[in-house]
């Protein structure tokens, strides 16, 4: 319990603008403890994925970001991607290998380890998915939500501390979001989702951050953000969605 | 095998030519392989080679000559040349018909496996890869793009010329797009790589090397190989 209260995640005015082009954060401060599960909701083009992005350092922010313990600067950026995974909008951008095993063991290479060791947590990671039969399978050839479930094996694989989606349900039908939604909720990292979709927030996550034109306009419980209709309709979002 | 025996007989060998042909097709017909989408698509690679071809006869003025008068204008044609140009594109056909022959039973990922099998540099294999993996989503998209296209086309008023033409402008907004796409693309995969520990240096899994069978898959192969290339030798009498 003690291990919950530790903040893995701790961002302090966070600003990111693109070259030539407005502000997308602008001051953007919150604290995330071991174990919640947040979901990170907006309208488009609030800045979530700009968000995750800078979490892991792929997009350099000015502002205090510390993750697990460690400032996000480029000497520490090895140690943060281990303890961060990124579950991209869409899995084609994260499934590059020509088999899945190669995609799922990608990171595990780069880490140095065994043969053996790669080998049994890649297994491991795809069966955490209901996966494992596609080992030797093309990525190409797989369904949508068989992406979406390779591309989070990717992640599990490198057992991080925190798992970062952006919007892992876009585009899967009713089965394939539930399917993910089975596999998230066992999911004993810390987990940030960026999302449109409220019923799955409300299903997974018990704190709610809104992000509108790159301000952080609410940070609190989730159920008070649903009863908040006025609230939800301001910056874009439908509980009903 | 194929590449290696037509490239070293010497050039006039049609028997050679035609047994590789025979074996080819045979080993297509085994893999149940349609020879007519076969053929076309070897035809189809050989286009921009016979292309390239074509001037020789007319440029190279070995004799025997031959005058021949095409709208006025009059072309001299070396016959020998014309032998030798055709004798070539039989050379790279049967190297193609092979190539299609093997991608089309061989799947893409034991392709690349036994290229690092033999030592191709990794850096070729990557980007092999990538290619072969994203090919594939860029010509779904393509597609897509295309029937966008058609269903928003106006009838054709102006006669085929006129849509060709149409179709021609609106196939380089395609190509604008998709290249765009294709680097949005791989800036995505990069960072994905980057989160996943990519510093630059390409690793990748190394599987169980070479087993004896294999091993004697190949020399067999080569024997193979080197009888065709005797045999050529001795029907050519030298």
């Amino acid at each position: 319990m003690e291990n919950e209260q530790v903040a893995v995640i701790a961002v302090k005015d966070l600003h990111f603008a693109y070259a030539d082009a407005a502000e997308i954060l602008s001051g953007i401060s919150f604290s995330i403890k071991a174990g919640e599960k947040v979901a990170i909701a907006g309208p488009n083009g609030a800045g979530k994925t700009t968000l995750l992005l800078n979490l892991t350092g792929l997009l350099p922010g000015s502002g205090q970001v510390t993750v697990n313990g460690m400032r996000l600067e480029k000497k520490n950026f090895p140690a943060i991607r281990q303890s961060v995974g990124l579950v991209f909008q869409s899995p084609d951008d994260q499934l590059f290998s020509s088999r899945v095993f190669e995609d799922v063991a990608y990171g595990l290479i780069y880490q140095g380890m065994g043969k053996e060791e790669i080998a049994l947590r890649t297994q491991q990671a795809l069966e955490e998915v209901g996966m494992a039969s596609f080992e030797q399978a093309v990525p190409y050839h797989l369904s949508l939500g068989q992406k979406k479930r390779v591309a989070i094996a990717t992640v599990l694989s490198m057992r991080p501390a925190v798992i970062l989606f952006d919007e892992p349900t876009m585009g899967l039908d009713a089965r394939a979001k539930k399917q993910f939604l089975q596999i998230a909720r066992t999911l004993s990292q810390t987990v940030l989702v960026a999302t449109h979709d409220m019923r799955l927030a409300a299903a997974l996550c018990s704190r709610l951050l809104i992000l509108d034109e790159g301000h952080l306009v609410y940070d609190g419980p989730l159920q008070s953000a649903l009863q908040d209709t006025a609230l939800l309709e301001r910056h874009g979002l439908d509980r009903d969605w | 095998m194929v590449a290696f025996v037509v490239l070293t007989v010497p050039l006039f060998t049609w028997a050679v030519y035609i047994l590789l042909f025979s074996v080819l097709t045979a080993m297509a017909i085994s893999s149940c392989l349609p020879l007519r989408q076969v053929f076309k698509r070897a035809f189809l690679i050989e286009v921009p080679l016979v292309l390239i071809l074509i001037p020789l006869p007319f440029l190279n003025q070995t004799a025997p000559l031959k005058a021949l008068d095409w709208w006025g204008i009059t072309l001299h044609i070396s016959w020998s040349e014309l032998l030798r140009v055709g004798v070539l594109m039989l050379r790279s056909w049967l190297i193609i018909f092979s190539m299609v022959l093997f991608t089309l039973t061989t799947p893409a990922g034991e392709l690349l496996t036994s290229l690092s099998d033999l030592h191709v540099p990794a850096v070729l294999v990557t980007v092999i890869s990538l290619m072969w993996r994203y090919l594939a989503l860029f010509v779904d998209d393509s597609q897509k793009m295309v029937a966008a296209r058609e269903l928003r086309s106006v009838p054709a008023r102006r006669g085929k010329a006129g849509r060709f033409a149409q179709n021609i402008k609106s196939a380089g907004s395609i190509l604008g797009s998709l290249f765009i796409q294709a680097y949005d693309q791989s800036e995505r995969i990069y960072q994905a790589m980057q989160l996943r520990g990519f510093d630059g240096t390409l690793r990748s899994w190394k599987k169980e090397p070479l087993q004896n069978a294999q091993k004697l898959q190949m020399l067999a192969l080569l024997m193979v190989g080197i009888l065709f290339i005797m045999g050529a030798y001795g029907i050519d009498g030298k």
